[in-house]
């Protein structure tokens, strides 16, 4: 199919547009039903806050190799 | 403890503060803006609410915030004209029943404009594209508070609405 014109779901400033308007929906929401989710956000930092440490500190110590590719 | 006289009235700010205004977002503490009673002496007072909480068995502290229902709480006094702006002229609103006495949205913008750091950008960004704040309102604080610059270099870096 040779369609000059993006269609909805590759044309990318569809998608941000898109996106956009669902942040402004999800800002509108509820205080509470918000909060609700800062609380899952932080409680899954949280959970993270070891595994980023022990990340973090593979990385210091080479002990993770990352490669990347080069044309 | 306001209601009780413990504490002369507060103002939420910072991240919790915008999640009144935006989409809601991960942070890790609740900032509080408080106005700080400065003794004859001229030494300032201990930060109101503090001792109250702790008589409640909030004792756990974490850096420089208090432990509250597993919110580290940082009671933040006020230091400079734009912060006691904020705090004099912060709103009621309602949460789950309760009123609670948040920074306006054009101040949060401006106290976040004024400190600078990369995150405080990105959530101003995120007041302006979901509307979230008065611009005309938003403009004057920042002229009468002096810091088009910041405004200036914010809107520099390819932000747009």
């Amino acid at each position: 199919m040779s369609d000059d014109k993006p269609n909805q779901d590759s044309d990318p400033i569809e998608i941000y547009q898109r996106k956009q308007s669902h942040r402004k929906q999800e800002a509108r929401r509820p205080v509470s039903e918000k909060m609700a989710t800062v609380v899952r956000l932080r409680d899954f930092e949280r959970a993270l806050e070891n595994i980023r440490k022990a990340n973090r500190a593979k990385r210091a110590t080479k002990e993770i190799t990352i490669r990347i590719k080069t044309r | 403890m306001v209601r009780v006289g413990q504490l002369p009235n507060y103002a939420i700010g910072g991240a919790i503060g915008a999640v009144f205004y935006i989409e809601p977002f991960a942070t890790q503490d609740v900032d509080v803006f408080v106005m700080m009673q400065t003794e004859s002496s001229g030494l300032v007072a201990t930060i109101p609410g503090w001792d109250y909480l702790k008589d409640r068995g909030y004792t756990e502290t974490r850096g420089e915030a208090i432990v509250v229902e597993d919110w580290p709480v940082q009671f933040i006094p006020v230091s400079n004209a734009l912060e006691e702006e904020a705090y004099l002229n912060a709103t009621i609103l309602d949460f789950e029943g309760e009123p609670v006495r948040v920074v306006l949205a054009e101040h949060l913008v401006a106290i976040m404009l004024n400190t600078g750091r990369l995150k405080d950008l990105s959530r101003v960004e995120m007041f302006l594209l979901q509307a979230a704040v008065d611009r005309e309102i938003l403009l004057d604080i920042i002229r009468r508070h002096g810091i088009e610059k910041q405004w200036a270099d914010f809107q520099s870096r390819g932000y747009h609405e």
